[in-house]
């Protein structure tokens, strides 16, 4: 498995089919949002470009919205941020393989309690 | 009211998609109003005036944009004349085009569709926060406007984020454009916006963000470039969110990704 932290879709969806077919499950981290693109690549690889975070997604990734918003509009700093205390949503993602091959059987995101709409086996 | 909006429509195979799915959506759904994302529908870069009347002609709205909306030069014109494309509100006032289309309902109520484009990781552009403030204070919701869509072109999830935020209570719906990858984080936040960080390209997902794979991982591996890029030709998904709103208040009741075709897992009302 290959947890690629990254900001951009595009160097982690890269890094997802530079490894198609050599690694079971690529997934990015880094956005604190989960992405709707779980599928397994044509050589086996399963791919997800964000598995999002487990936080409070009343938030800006995470952190109580104030602080952040406050930066954006001013470009100043006014306090330190800190994480929201909402209840979270658990985000993952569940990969099944083959012991044979290594490759993917089957790649399914799960979210769980919070804010967003659940998604589980 | 039902609004539809669809992310960016990449080249060939993410217009075929937007021409098959608009017309049955907009029949079997019942939709009002008909937004896409057109900015890179002309080979991966830009819009085209032919491709533009294709999407009215199928029922599209209003046509949103970003950073790539001026990869085709012949249409620059085109976005003085034409006031249903947009182009990101926060480019310098003098650049070609303008950032909001409103036009006024039968209750004499106005729908507003704003196109911004975030600075994180981007151009450095005019503050977009205050230029979509200044359009939100011209139409309260729920008085003057009965629906007000944000399209935030944005590579940063956090700043997507805190546009929603910033907008929650004020517009109807924030949706950001521009990653490519659909975010499985549909909500209505707290005072009553619906908002999504990303609604996805429609387009071919075996790809790299929907251009062809080789070139974008020859680049990566390499530093250097070795051709064009060119979006890939297998089915696209075509990726959009569906936004049912109260017309008194003009707040979000439901936000529901539509995703139909290609790849991806299919979600749909």
């Amino acid at each position: 498995m290959v947890d690629f932290h990254g900001e951009a879709t595009s160097e982690k969806m890269a890094m997802g089919q530079f490894c198609d077919g050599r690694a079971t499950f690529v997934v990015g981290t880094h956005s604190h949002v989960p992405t709707a693109d779980a599928q397994i690549f044509p050589k086996g690889t399963a791919y997800q470009t964000d598995a999002g975070m487990c936080g409070d997604y009343d938030s800006v990734i995470g952190m109580k919205k104030e602080e952040p918003l406050f930066r954006f509009l001013n470009k100043v700093t006014k306090e330190r941020f800190s994480p929201a205390e909402g209840e979270a949503t658990f985000c993952g993602v569940l990969v099944d393989s083959d012991d044979a091959t290594g490759l993917a059987k089957t790649v399914t995101p799960i979210r769980l309690g919070g804010r967003l709409k659940p998604s589980h086996v | 009211m039902k609004v539809l909006f669809a992310g960016d429509v990449m080249g060939r195979s993410g217009r075929k998609s937007v021409l098959k799915e608009v017309p049955s959506l907009k029949k079997k759904l019942g939709l009002d109003f008909i937004v896409v994302n057109g900015e890179n529908a002309a080979g991966g870069f830009g819009m085209t005036e032919k491709i533009a009347e294709e999407f009215f002609e199928v029922g599209v709205d209003c046509i949103t944009s970003g950073n790539h909306i001026w990869g085709q030069r012949q249409v620059l014109p085109y976005l003085d004349t034409e006031a249903r494309i947009l182009r990101p509100i926060n480019y310098p006032e003098t650049a070609p085009g303008h950032g909001v289309y409103s036009v006024k309902g039968e209750d004499g109520k106005w729908i507003v569709i704003i196109n911004a484009m975030g600075r994180v990781f981007m151009d450095a552009l005019d503050d977009p926060f205050r230029a979509v403030d200044r359009i939100l204070e011209g139409f309260p919701l729920g008085k003057r406007a009965k629906f007000i869509m944000v399209d935030f072109h944005g590579e940063a999830t956090s700043e997507k984020m805190a546009m929603g935020q910033f907008c929650d209570g004020r517009a109807t719906f924030v949706v950001g454009t521009h990653s490519h990858v659909p975010t499985a984080d549909a909500q209505i936040f707290p005072k009553g916006t619906a908002y999504q960080t990303d609604a996805g390209m429609c387009g071919d997902y075996d790809s790299v963000i929907g251009m062809k794979k080789e070139e974008p991982l020859f680049r990566f591996l390499n530093k250097v470039t070795k051709e064009r890029f060119s979006p890939a030709e297998g089915e696209a998904t075509f990726c959009g969110v569906l936004v049912d709103s109260d017309d008194a208040t003009g707040l979000a009741k439901t936000v529901t990704p539509i995703r139909l075709g290609g790849r991806l897992k299919p979600s749909h009302v």
